[in-house]
């Protein structure tokens, strides 16, 4: 695959980020957007290892190359995300986003644009991305001023009720950070600028969302799940007419991106571990996401891949690049007693 | 073969281009709706340029009541443009909300105390949507929005302030809506009251009759806070006014004016178990523990500038 | 006939040659062949039938060689020729068959002599050829009037005149194994990409056509990604875009016989630049590139939009829309979307109607279709008037740019139909695999989507803006910038 951009990369976190965002499944409190912004804090302390290692280049496809195993284990990963994913569209897609004719019609239509989006390749995803993030930015624009005129700043507490839980929801949706692992090799430069910018773009939006269901939504939020759709159904520009039809395309968009990054990552991963069956990744990858998603349960996925990033993608750079540092530290011993 | 099958393809699209689905001369498009819940939900829609509601359908819930409209009015009702909502407050909360979430109305569509049964016999919901707006932009009334409204009722004292259909001088009578149907009326004076203690506004112009000269005069209220804190228990709220181009005499007039409204209306409220101007989330930031029965102390000012 | 006369060579003996000729061309009507004697030598001058200059030929080859003093034989002659007559400045030696029947056919005169196995070839073309006026296609308001034309050399000249560096070569050489067309590689040696210019030759290499008649020909070969959508090869008819084009590092591929250069590579903004937005000022020139892009983006999804507010999103509108857009569909027989299209299927035919017809008959088509269909089927009720204004409203925005317009038509047709099967869920997904094929086209390691994605911040002062010469003077930019390396 051929390099991209710093800003490419970004682009990519951050509209996957936004998926997962959009998946937040409750409002436990104000606490919440302390609990955010320490969930970043600690994101940020998390990719060190990894940002350590990106330094030297091709330092990720030399570890999967040499160890095989691993690179299956990040594939599986992939996968296994992937098909949360699939199972997530349903639970999260309130009716009024998908069309009359149903979840079942609204799914097989995405899955065979995904079909079509994952064959392109992860250069054109990549490409892609600049004209997603610009509808984004419009969308939330529009959600800014909805919402303002609804916001009741008094329903915003300095209490820490929810602080803890939002840590560990934070953390795991995060799943972003293995894209970031895999795909930092890629980058030609300004790798700690395209992951610190996600970072902390990802908690802004959160923490936009958070805010803004707490004052507008109230104790509505508390009621109803997906702060995010809650807040789309009620934050409407125009008096008398409903804008939340918009947001069906963000959310298209942002899922369809969000399933081809996966699908990229994994045809990309199977190019460096089996490039003679590179040319078929594509589909077979999403008919193993869906296969995933009919056969599995959610949160033992769920469980599974909360597990598994901080392993693979901390654990793993850690260990490396502890190895590393103890290789140059006795390289330096051996010159010197030389 | 290919080429076939894209052409197949096409002209099979083409035949699904909307043969099923609904145009938007298919729909109606209500403009007012009421609610009533007796044994069963009664359901009354009113559309634009209609004089009166059609006949009113029953049904155990909303879905069930509306697919029993479409067979009245010969057409899928459409509520995403409704404006008024009225409410009889025999209805719980669940219906409402289902409009709201599931049924695709607007969270700025206007709340109304009244009985449906009458007010659609004879109704004009445009006159009554704009009287609801014009005194909602001239100050005489605060946002009553279904959102607004479904928010309070969430509260732990689950009342709600909302419009009646009656008027006195140029704005609508208040009533303090509890979830359970319970109904109390504000005074005139209160319901001024409520307009300063409820939210942040805008400007507008007021007529006030000084007690000196005994004359009406005008004053431009330019900008309307209102701060709220909690010490020790106690609530205080804090209106700012700020006026333009007024006399001394005129923002003391003003000023004693509003501390007498909301002093009223706060002692109305409190008199009628409610909770319409936010206490519920000053106390709950405060960590002070409160129940439904709670009747915190409220100490008011009011500075006119 | 077979290719084989290609591989035989010139004779010695006139006779044997000028049988040859006739031989290999069929006896063909318009091979002209005049024999004479030249310094007491039996010669004989061919030409083809209306591709010299009867002038040129009179007074400036046969007249000088018919006062050639006696030689001693053929060899002094040609030599004589060669070295002392300057009958033409293009005079190449011919020594087989192959060479000259191109030459023959390209508007040469060709010397035959007694007892030389070669001949001397003349440029003395005088064909008819179009005079140079303005492009049909590329219009404007304050540049060139010129455009370039059918013959080759005459748009080569056209560049030079305007690129008067040595920078700038041409390279000339023949595809078409039957119909030997000229092709002239032109670009900038200081600029060009290397590799670009290496794989674009290996390119044309790779062509074994018959004949190549017009720039589709040879598009198909030169654009690497097959199922896209928009095309990555751009085609002008104006020397003064070409010209900037070729500074920016591009190469251009002039073919004989058509006015329509290929332009590689192509980028999908340039579709929304024109040479009117350099000469008007640069706020001008900013506000008409995003009215282009929002014509561009009306043309394709205002019907669809329409369509799918109208049928499955109605709560954007605002009430009073509604219940215009109500009244003026309850007459209306048929679907939105196929009233939509029976429009647009209706506006395509009249469209090839109007190209096709002869000029005197065109007016009548505008009276036809504007008044009596459009006006008749919105009084008796078949279409709606709001449905009507949309789809002039996009068909007019869609003439913003006109090199987009097939990718126009049959997108616009695409998102009509899943807005209404699907409403703004299938326009959200159509979109997305539009974008993606958009993304995903690129040739000879160039996005087509560059500068927009990859994104070039410098490269913005030419497409969200146009800023003033003084700014864009400086860094020197060509499209190597662009290119993706390959790791």
């Amino acid at each position: 695959m051929n390099k991209i951009r710093s800003s490419q990369l970004y682009c990519i976190l951050v509209l996957s980020g936004a998926w997962s965002v959009i998946c937040i499944p409750s409002l436990y409190g104000s606490g919440q957007i302390l609990g955010t912004i320490a969930g970043c804090l600690l994101q940020i302390l998390f990719c060190l290892p990894m940002l350590a290692l990106a330094k030297q280049q091709g330092s990720f496809e030399k570890l999967i190359q040499s160890q095989k195993l691993l690179g299956i284990l990040y594939i599986a990963f992939f996968l296994l995300w992937g098909g949360q994913s699939f199972i997530q569209l349903w639970q999260v897609a309130p009716p009024q986003l998908l069309p009359s004719s149903g979840k079942i019609t609204a799914g097989v239509l995405i899955i065979l644009t995904c079909f079509y989006t994952s064959s392109v390749g992860l250069k054109a995803t990549a490409r892609g991305t600049p004209f997603i993030i610009g509808l984004f930015i419009i969308s939330i624009i529009v959600l800014i001023l909805g919402a303002w005129k609804r916001i009741d700043i008094s329903r915003i507490s300095l209490s820490r009720t929810g602080f803890w839980e939002s840590i560990n929801i934070y953390n795991a949706l995060s799943n972003e950070l293995m894209i970031a692992w895999v795909l930092l090799d890629r980058v030609k430069d300004r790798k700690n600028i395209a992951i610190n910018s996600y970072l902390l773009t990802k908690a802004s939006f959160c923490v936009l969302i958070l805010f803004l269901s707490i004052t507008v939504g109230g104790r509505l939020t508390e009621l109803t799940g997906y702060p995010f759709f809650m807040l789309t159904t009620l934050s409407q520009p125009l008096q008398g007419q409903r804008a939340d039809a918009l947001y069906i395309l963000l959310f298209v968009m942002l899922y369809i991106m969000h399933i081809t990054i996966q699908t990229g990552i994994v045809g990309h991963l199977a190019e460096i571990l089996f490039p003679a069956f590179s040319k078929y990744t594509a589909p077979v990858s999403l008919l193993f996401m869906l296969l995933l998603a009919w056969l599995t349960d959610i949160n033992i996925m769920q469980n599974i891949t909360s597990i598994a990033l901080p392993v693979l993608a901390f654990l793993v750079p850690l260990l490396l690049r502890m190895k590393q540092f103890s290789k140059s530290i006795h390289k330096e011993h051996s010159h010197e007693a030389f | 073969m290919k080429r076939f099958k894209l052409l197949f393809f096409l002209a099979f699209s083409l035949l699904l281009t909307g043969c099923s689905s609904e145009s938007i001369a298919d729909r109606v498009y209500t403009q007012a709706i009421g609610l009533s819940c007796d044994e069963e939900l009664s359901f009354y829609t009113q559309g634009f340029e209609q004089d009166s509601a059609t006949e009113p359908v029953t049904g155990m819930s909303i879905a069930e009541v509306l697919r029993c409209e479409e067979s009245v009015n010969g057409g899928k009702i459409f509520i995403g443009h409704t404006e008024l909502l009225c409410l009889d407050g025999t209805c719980t909360l669940e219906p409402t909300e289902e409009l709201l979430f599931e049924q695709g109305l607007s969270p700025a569509c206007k709340i109304l105390y009244t009985n449906p049964e009458e007010y659609f016999q004879d109704a004009d919901s445009t006159a009554t949507v704009h009287m609801i707006r014009m005194s909602e932009q001239n100050g005489l009334l605060s946002s009553t929005e279904l959102s607004t409204v479904l928010n309070e009722w969430h509260g732990i004292w689950e009342t709600a302030l909302i419009p009646t259909e009656s008027k006195t001088e140029d704005y609508p009578e208040l009533v303090l809506l509890h979830k359970n149907g319970t109904c109390t009326k504000l005074s005139d004076i209160a319901s001024k009251g409520m307009y300063w203690l409820r939210r942040n506004s805008g400007s507008f112009t007021m007529t006030l009759e000084t007690p000196e000269t005994q004359e009406k005069q005008d004053i431009f209220i330019e900008k309307t806070k209102i701060q709220k804190s909690v010490q020790h228990g106690k609530l205080y709220y804090h209106v700012k006014v700020n006026t333009k181009d007024s006399t001394q005499e005129l923002r003391d007039t003003l000023q004693n004016l509003i501390q007498k409204q909301c002093k009223l209306a706060a002692l109305e409220m409190l008199n009628a178990n409610a909770d319409v101007i936010g206490m519920q989330d000053l106390l709950e930031n405060a960590e002070i523990e409160i129940d439904n029965n709670t009747k915190p102390e409220i100490e008011i000012s009011v500075t006119v500038s | 006939m077979n290719d084989n006369y290609k591989q035989k060579t010139i004779s010695a003996n006139l006779e044997e040659s000028l049988a040859e000729v006739r031989q290999i061309a069929n006896n063909s009507s318009d091979i002209l062949i005049n024999r004479l004697v030249i310094g007491n030598i039996s010669c004989a001058v061919l030409g083809c039938e209306g591709m010299l200059s009867t002038a040129i030929m009179t007074d400036l080859i046969i007249k000088p060689l018919t006062e050639i003093p006696m030689q001693l034989d053929s060899e002094n002659l040609f030599q004589h020729i060669q070295n002392h007559l300057l009958l033409s400045l293009d005079r190449p030696v011919v020594r087989n068959y192959k060479d000259f029947f191109k030459l023959l056919y390209s508007g040469f005169a060709i010397l035959f002599a007694e007892g030389q196995n070669k001949a001397l070839a003349f440029g003395v073309q005088g064909y008819d050829k179009r005079s140079i006026g303005e492009p049909s296609g590329e219009k404007n308001i304050l540049g060139a009037q010129e455009g370039f034309i059918e013959t080759i050399r005459t748009n080569m000249s056209l560049i030079r005149r305007r690129m008067k560096t040595p920078l700038l070569k041409f390279e000339i050489s023949q595809i078409g194994n039957l119909s030997q067309t000229d092709i002239c590689l032109c670009y900038m040696t200081d600029r060009v990409p290397a590799q670009l210019l290496q794989q674009v030759k290996k390119k044309l290499a790779s062509v074994k056509l018959d004949t190549v008649l017009s720039t589709g020909y040879l598009e198909s070969f030169l654009e690497k990604c097959r199922g896209s959508l928009f095309d990555s090869v751009s085609l002008t008819q104006r020397p003064d875009v070409l010209c900037s084009k070729l500074l920016e590092g591009r190469i251009a591929l002039l073919i004989d016989g058509t006015p329509f250069v290929i332009v590689i590579p192509k980028l999908f903004v340039e579709n929304f630049q024109t040479l009117d937005d350099y000469n008007d000022k640069p706020y001008y020139a900013t506000f008409s590139r995003w009215i282009k892009y929002l014509g561009f983006l009306l043309a394709i999804l205002l019907p669809a939009l329409y369509i799918a507010v109208c049928m499955h999103h109605p709560e954007l509108l605002n009430s009073t829309l509604v219940l215009i857009l109500t009244q003026a569909e309850q007459k209306a027989p048929l679907s939105l979307p196929v009233e939509t299209i029976f429009v647009l299927l209706m506006y395509e035919i009249i469209r090839e109607a109007g190209l096709r017809l002869p000029k005197s008959v065109g007016g009548a088509v505008s009276i036809v279709a504007g008044l009596i269909i459009g006006d008749s089927a919105v009084s008796s009720g078949l279409i709606s008037t709001p449905m009507l204004t949309m789809v002039a409203i996009s068909v007019i925005a869609g003439f913003i740019t006109p090199d987009l317009n097939p990718v126009i038509t049959v997108l616009r047709l695409a998102f009509i139909i899943t807005g209404g099967l699907w409403g703004l869920f299938g326009i959200g997904l159509l979109g997305m695999i539009v974008l993606f094929n958009l993304c995903a086209t690129e040739n000879f390691g160039f996005p087509v989507t560059a500068p927009l994605a990859p994104f070039i911040p410098k490269s913005m002062r030419d497409v969200a803006t146009r800023v003033n010469f003084q700014q864009m003077q400086s860094g020197n930019f060509t499209v190597e910038e662009y290119h993706e390396q390959n790791s």
